[in-house]
């Protein structure tokens, strides 16, 4: 039991894995209809990976970025530059020839190797991450401005891209990708779907591994230290803006991976990944799932994404915008933790209910303890 | 010297209309500290409106005075948008006073449910708002074409940013108004009904974004995500100009507004604009507070 109490995020996460992992069994079985479900599958699990950035910046240091989807993107792109090149065999792409273009742009070059791409994936989103980090928080712009300036940040890159169309294909996106392990539509490609599948949940558990290693230690201590009282860390001796900085970096790289493996699953990527919606979107997720624990942002990505994904099949999108709006107004005012603040702020009084009887054992034995001990101080 | 002037004109002109939609968020941002992200909604009710007022004008009244529609469509759209405000205030940002991020999250859900409703009842097809035929064409002056509809925002803008600044520094309620902003407790002392001054403060500015939306609605087509166009600059324009402060508000409003046309000379607009926002960004990190700074001792704001 003490362990479970210990370490409940943990069996919850393995809980997760297991199910996930089951899930391209039980389509090999026919138990499942369609590979639909395991590539939305996968897309949650790319999801869940951005949301644990989101979770560390937001839920741990409490700095709310609403420019999230700059680096989600940006990720993608680098992938799907990739993953472009690879089925066009290096050669220019068409929407290249309709922007006037006769050879492959210099930008384009890197992304003709996978570890360049790779490297550019996490390097590009992490730079521009850590100037501007740097700079804010040098500067100690905080709270509500922070989040103002993130928002017109991914604005700005979002018009930029589009308005680049020759290199990014603007609004339309770079489209018709086939994934690392190559085609992953249709029966006979399932063998590179599972693959990419159990590789993406690999690198979550992972990601995972690593997020909660960093919380559980000093490190996690001091940024929550930073959420709750900036003044008295910094009056602590602590460089905050370093922290900070760190912080946003690795939640940036975190959403670039995210969106790399979200473009592999989506066989597509697009600038509206870039918008200030679809960043506030991310946080959504980490809302309702519960911000400040890492099992809450793999939680709520998964959660909201699947309730979505079975409203919209059901042809409800109309009431899918109403009901995530009111859940997250109500979650925001009324239930700060979220659903993992609920389960552990109900959980333990649930499983009280249940060893009543040992609980009052335990209970008679404290309070003839604490007699005996008034006993003998009194007399 | 005549295509300095049409830039001039277009450069005042994308000022007012920055202008008028931030106007709203100088008062819920500015003087509450609330982040409402569901400000470009409210726009969206007050073009809506518009829309509405026009087609129920057509459908009742003769066709002589159909163009005085848009005389009723501005108060109209005030009011939608004001007595949104209003119950928006009740019902949630009330509760989120002391948390000032969360309330910019809870804004965010409540916009989601607007642009929901917004499709569900005008439909996803954006709609088309005829101007009057008073605000239809322009006037020519030596080569340069100055539209009658722009010229009608511009002296839109100039109403709204005098009055609010009456209500806000020459009348009673404007007194009670900074009063409980800069010393709640102590206003409260006073005998001022601060959850009063509250909400009508907070539904002012809602009602600053109908008529915004009303002159929106001249612009283009209005569709559910209009707001959202302007939302980003209106923010920003708050922030540059120095949260608090009426004055800023309309400086930072202009310096984008005429940055971005001066910008489109040399570039397209969707990228002058992204360009402007980023040198706004990079200003900001010399002064975090903005032009006109509050003076203020306290460590924690």
């Amino acid at each position: 039991m003490k362990f479970l109490k210990k370490r409940e995020d943990i069996v919850c996460f393995a809980c997760i894995c297991i199910l996930l992992a089951f899930m391209p069994i039980l389509l090999n079985y026919g138990v499942l209809s369609s590979s639909s479900i395991v590539l939305f599958l996968g897309k949650c699990i790319a999801f869940a990976i951005a949301a644990i950035g989101i979770d560390l910046i937001w839920g741990y240091t409490g700095i709310l970025s609403l420019g999230h989807g700059l680096y989600f993107a940006l990720g993608g792109y680098a992938m799907a530059m990739y993953l472009k090149l690879q089925s066009t065999g290096g050669k220019i792409t068409d929407f290249m020839h309709t922007g006037g273009m006769t050879s492959l742009p210099l930008i384009w070059k890197p992304f003709l190797s996978l570890p360049a791409a790779m490297l550019l994936m996490i390097l590009v989103p992490g730079g521009i991450a850590a100037i501007v980090g740097y700079f804010i928080f040098k500067n100690r712009v905080k709270g509500v401005y922070f989040s103002i300036i993130s928002q017109a940040l991914a604005w700005a890159a979002y018009s930029i891209f589009i308005a680049l169309s020759p290199y990014t294909n603007g609004n339309v996106g770079i489209t018709e990708i086939k994934s690392v392990f190559g085609g992953i539509k249709g029966p006979s490609n399932q063998r590179n779907m599972f693959l990419l599948f159990y590789a993406s949940l690999l690198l979550m558990i992972l990601i995972f591994a690593f997020c909660r290693f960093l919380a559980g230690r000093k490190f996690g201590k001091i940024l929550v230290a930073i959420r709750d009282g900036e003044n008295r860390a910094y009056f602590s001796g602590y460089q905050v803006s370093k922290y900070k900085t760190f912080v946003y970096v690795l939640s940036a790289i975190l959403a670039a991976i995210g969106g790399a493996v979200f473009a592999n699953f989506n066989g597509s990527i697009t600038p509206s990944q870039m918008t200030i919606s679809y960043s506030i979107t991310m946080v959504i997720w980490v809302a309702i799932g519960g911000r400040g624990t890492i099992i809450g942002a793999v939680i709520g990505a998964f959660l909201v994404n699947l309730c979505e994904y079975s409203l919209s099949s059901g042809g409800l999108v109309e009431i899918w915008q109403y009901i995530i709006g009111a859940v997250f107004c109500i979650t925001i005012i009324f239930f700060k933790g979220g659903i993992t603040g609920l389960v552990s702020k109900y959980f333990p009084i649930i499983l009280k209910k249940l060893s009543k009887q040992d609980n009052i054992n335990k209970n008679i034995g404290k309070i003839e303890r604490s007699r005996a001990y008034e006993h003998s101080n009194g007399s | 010297m005549a295509q300095f002037i049409n830039t001039l004109f277009n450069a005042v002109s994308l000022s007012s209309i920055v202008l008028l939609t931030s106007l709203g968020l100088a008062v819920t941002f500015g003087l509450m500290r609330v982040i409402n992200m569901a400000h470009g909604e409210f726009v969206m009710v007050g073009a809506y409106a518009t829309y509405a007022v026009q087609n129920l004008f057509s459908a009742i009244f003769p066709k002589s005075i159909q163009p005085l529609y848009y005389f009723v469509a501005i108060p109209a759209a005030f009011a939608a948008a004001f007595a949104l405000g209003s119950l928006l205030e009740f019902f949630i940002i009330s509760r989120l006073y002391k948390r000032v991020v969360d309330s910019l999250l809870a804004t965010w859900g409540i916009s989601l449910i607007l642009q929901q409703a917004a499709r569900s009842i005008f439909g996803t097809q954006g709609v088309n708002v005829t101007a009057p035929p008073f605000l239809q064409g322009g006037i020519f002056i030596g080569g340069c074409t100055f539209s009658y509809n722009r010229i009608f925002i511009i002296a839109l803008v100039g109403i709204c940013v005098l009055s609010v600044y009456l209500i806000m520094y020459k009348s009673g309620f404007g007194k009670q108004m900074r009063a409980v902003m800069q010393n709640r407790a102590m206003a409260q002392c006073m005998g001022i009904n601060s959850r009063m001054v509250d909400n009508v403060t907070f539904a002012i500015g809602s009602g600053l974004a109908g008529i915004a939306g009303c002159s929106v609605a001249l612009l283009g087509s209005v569709d559910s995500t209009v707001g959202q166009n302007y939302i980003v600059n209106a923010f920003m324009a708050v922030v540059l100009g120095g949260v608090g402060k009426l004055l800023g508000t309309v400086l930072g409003a202009s310096i984008i507004g005429s940055a971005s046309i001066f910008a489109e000379n040399y570039t397209s607009s969707s990228i002058a604009k992204a360009i402007v926002l980023l040198i706004v960004i990079v200003f900001l990190q010399k002064r975090p507070q903005g032009l006109f700074v509050i003076k203020n001792r306290s460590l924690d704001e």
